[in-house]
């Protein structure tokens, strides 16, 4: 709670005794708040949304005498920073239609949640956005958000809770469009408004996403909704982020500005380009150039940008990459796969140390466990070996020593999987390498009638376990696995309410699927990231893969 | 003249229809439905479903197509999937940004290319010849995209002269438009001197020479007339080209055209902006082709249309 590092704007507004001493008479709210949670976890190694309640205790005058004490800043300069989804980036200027993560960058700048994610010691963690403080009872069946008094949109006017019922009971309505909306739908009861800065959200079962989760739902002003209309907000939102949208072109790029006097941070810089050049080569040019500050990048080109100035930041371990046996889940009786040796045997057949230093160029790290490293309960299991002759001999112990598999994957193939592919080989495997276009493989996945395995890559922008709820339950979109016991412990971290348990049995359910075979992890990447020299700070929240904070940045 | 204008009319109307046919049931077939792809990966199906249903994509392929072309008939293109806004009206804000690019590359491409190769046919086997044929062949062998990262390397990253990439003022055309440009020259410099050493070698260009007219005369104001209907028919199909393939230079450049819209609408699913899309640019290039035959006659006035 009293961490002191630099470079985390959110924990230099911690310290201080004055800080605590004015905060005594919130504080006791706040303790009410940890009493009622039921939970004084304060895991300043992994996320917890208990560690943004816990520190609440200090918050309700933080931002008064962090007004107090420090200089106003003045917003100067400008940054450009290239998402490359092309499309996929700025589908959408109402922050609140938000179906992909490329999305979060724009959505990050131009809108605040009530409680927001960001850097915290070398994971991510949570802090206080528009709401100050919030209570949750041991039933989970409601969330109280006690809003900033201080909270105001870009346009000046302040936020209230009816714009947190607005904006929560928008998710649910069509057209709009959400990652979460049916989830939300289910979940979601109603938002009483009992005075301006109280929000109390009702829900029809726990759900614990909604704080862990809660940056995805960022707060929109209700009256300039229902000034504009639908389309008219889309083109021109308002929201309460540390940036302002002023233009853009959907699909191509967004201009922002800064909001000064921001009722939580004030950005260094003053304008904000955001766009999206598909081509890395290209991007890469552009940080040489100085035409762009931040891009994404792959980590092969780390010693260009190196070379010619630049600096490249990463996250930690944001991506998790794992194997799928489609076999039996779809049923295929004579499959191999059906076996856990057989998987344990093509497990044991991946070099994983000399793909992730080689092929990956150093981005990766080899991994036993699927999942986001980052967050809570992550289970940080071996991964296996690389020995072809025990894997040969499993194989031959199982009886099944030679075999054809069908080995779809995104196109273009990937070196590492003709590596994976060659290695396989040797153990009497023949994978059938079937690449398809990214639409069509996503198409196959969820279809659950393909048989053989694929290659899954998920985990940017998971920060809760509860998320991996499409990957593990047995009616999960992207899950080929049907264990009653897996389904059961899965059940009880999407709808629990005790933060330590929910991170304790995410830890075995990582676990049985280790121990079961029925992923095998490959490894984590980490999302890498060129910036330019003018850029002087900002850095990436580790396990999260995407260009955040930029309210942060210096140029 | 009035009967071949209505011919052609009539002929790119049934064209136009064929190819936003073969389109809507080309997209339809691809794998990977649009509520899917616009859901986004983490949705679940009962999301999926339901955009589906918004969208009309649970209809039948027979359902959709008839409403489809009722839409196409009244100019209702329906908003794009992805973004909310008019599927046309997306279309119409990036074309221009494309129709710049085509047209600075066909007058790189016509203009430098033609005068390269009226130089050829002036001075064949001379410097200007070889050099220019050694020039265009150089663009035409290298790929564009090749071309393009070269020129960010050389004149952005290196020389610092112009920008890398993106939309701006005048020096933000140069390298997307020169490469666009220097890959159809080739052929622009090829035609234009057989062309014009077909004519420089007629009878009515010695005749003219006998009369005693000064040859830039000769050249520039007869021979390259004489020579112009082929001249002109590559430029009009370069024209096509550009507007329709400068795919390639815009995701270099990322330029923000329709060519790079229609990609992306592709692998997003936006059927609506790929139809829209698809409709504008045959409507486009049907009336360039109509438009570049008409002034065939103009420029040769043998030529009469029945």
């Amino acid at each position: 709670m009293n961490d002191q590092r630099e470079g985390n704007y959110w924990t230099r507004k911690r310290v201080g005794r004055r800080t605590i001493l004015k905060g005594s008479a919130a504080g006791a709210v706040g303790a009410a708040a940890l009493a009622a949670v039921g939970c004084g976890d304060d895991d300043t190694t992994k996320s917890s949304p208990t560690a943004a309640a816990t520190a609440a205790a200090g918050s309700p005058t933080t931002a008064a005498t962090t007004a107090a004490t420090t200089a106003p800043v003045v917003p100067a300069g400008k940054l450009v920073i290239d998402t490359s989804v092309g499309g996929g980036t700025l589908q959408a200027f109402n922050p609140l239609l938000w179906t992909s993560g490329g999305q979060t960058p724009f959505r990050d700048a131009v809108a605040d949640p009530m409680v927001g994610i960001d850097k915290k010691g070398d994971g991510f963690g949570y802090y206080q956005a528009l709401a100050q403080t919030f209570e949750r009872p041991p039933d989970g069946l409601q969330v109280t958000f006690n809003l900033r008094p201080d909270a105001k949109f870009g346009d000046g006017t302040p936020v209230t809770s009816e714009d947190i019922k607005f904006t929560l009971d928008f998710v649910t309505t069509d057209p709009a469009r959400h990652a979460r909306k049916s989830e939300w739908k289910r979940v979601y009861k109603a938002t009483e408004t009992p005075d301006k800065q109280t929000a109390v959200v009702k829900l029809n079962e726990p759900y614990p996403l909604l704080i862990s989760f809660n940056f995805m739902f960022p707060v929109i002003s209700k009256a300039a909704f229902d000034k504009l209309g639908f389309d008219g907000f889309d083109g021109n939102p308002t929201a309460a982020g540390p940036f302002k949208f002023v233009s853009g072109a959907k699909g191509d790029h967004a201009n922002l500005t800064a909001v000064e006097g921001h009722y939580r941070k004030t950005p260094f810089i003053k304008d904000l380009v955001i766009k999206a050049t598909p081509e890395e080569a290209t991007r890469l040019a552009q940080i040489e150039t100085g035409e762009t500050d931040i891009c994404y990048m792959s980590p092969t080109n780390k010693d260009l940008v190196k070379g010619f100035g630049g600096r490249v930041a990463t996250t930690a371990n944001d991506t998790s990459f794992w194997l799928v046996f489609m076999d039996p889940y779809i049923g295929k009786t004579d499959s191999p796969t059906n076996d856990p040796r057989v998987r344990e045997a093509m497990s044991k057949a991946i070099n994983r140390k000399d793909i992730t230093a080689k092929l990956l160029a150093g981005g990766a790290n080899p991994a036993g466990s699927i999942g986001n490293p980052s967050i809570a309960g992550h289970n940080n299991l071996a991964p296996d070996p690389y020995d072809l002759t025990e894997a040969k001999k499993i194989l031959d112990a199982a009886g099944h020593g030679n075999f054809q598999i069908d080995f779809s994957v995104i196109a273009p193939v990937a070196e590492y999987v003709n590596v994976v592919v060659a290695d396989w080989k040797k153990i009497g495997i023949d994978a059938t390498v079937k690449p398809l276009e990214s639409g069509a493989w996503l198409a196959m996945v969820n279809a659950k009638k393909t048989p053989g395995l694929y290659i899954e890559p998920t985990g940017a922008n998971y920060v809760d376990p509860a998320q991996w709820g499409l990957f593990v339950l047995s009616d999960g979109s992207f899950s080929y696995q049907k264990d009653a016991t897996l389904d059961t412990k899965m059940r009880s971290i999407i709808s629990g309410t005790d933060d330590k348990a929910r991170a304790a049995t995410w830890g075995e359910v990582q676990k049985k699927i280790y121990d079961d075979r029925i992923y095998s992890a490959l490894w984590t990447t980490s999302t890498h990231f060129a910036v330019g020299k003018r850029v002087k700070q900002w850095d990436p929240v580790p396990g999260i893969g995407y260009i955040i904070r930029l309210e942060q940045a210096k140029v | 003249m009035a009967r071949y204008v209505v011919s052609r009319v009539l002929q790119a109307i049934i064209v136009v229809w064929i190819v936003t046919t073969l389109v809507f049931v080309l997209v339809r077939l691809t794998p990977g439905d649009a509520a899917q792809v616009l859901a986004g990966p983490s949705a679940p199906q009962e999301e999926i479903d339901a955009l589906r249903k918004e969208l009309g994509l649970d209809q039948s392929l027979g359902s959709q197509y008839v409403d489809y072309m009722s839409r196409v008939v009244r100019g209702d293109f329906r908003d794009s999937l992805r973004f909310h806004e008019s599927a046309m009206g997306l279309m119409l804000d990036r074309f221009p940004n494309t129709l710049k690019l085509a047209g600075i590359a066909l007058v790189i491409s016509v203009g430098l290319g033609g005068l390269i190769g009226v130089g050829s046919a002036i001075h064949p086997g001379g410097l200007v010849d070889r050099g220019g044929k050694f020039f265009a062949i150089l663009g035409q062998s290298m790929p564009t995209f090749w071309i393009g990262l070269l020129g960010i390397l050389i004149f952005a990253v290196k020389l610092g002269w112009l920008p890398a990439a993106g939309p701006g003022d005048w020096k933000h055309y140069i390298l997307p438009s020169a490469t666009l440009g220097w890959f159809s020259m080739a052929a622009m410099v090829r035609l234009t001197r057989s062309a014009m050493l077909d004519v420089l070698e007629s009878d009515s260009v010695k005749f003219l020479r006998i009369k005693g007219l000064r040859e830039r005369e000769i050249i520039f104001k007869h021979a390259l007339r004489n020579a112009s209907i082929p001249i002109l028919t590559l430029a009009g199909l370069q024209f096509v080209a550009f507007l329709s393939g400068s795919v390639i230079i815009e995701t270099i450049f990322g330029w923000p055209g329709s060519g790079r819209l229609m990609v992306e609408s592709v692998t997003a699913r936006d059927y609506t902006v790929v139809q829209a899309g698809t409709f504008f640019i045959s409507i486009v290039l049907v009336l360039v082709n109509l438009v570049i035959d008409l002034t065939y006659g103009f420029i040769d006035p043998r030529i009469r249309f029945g």
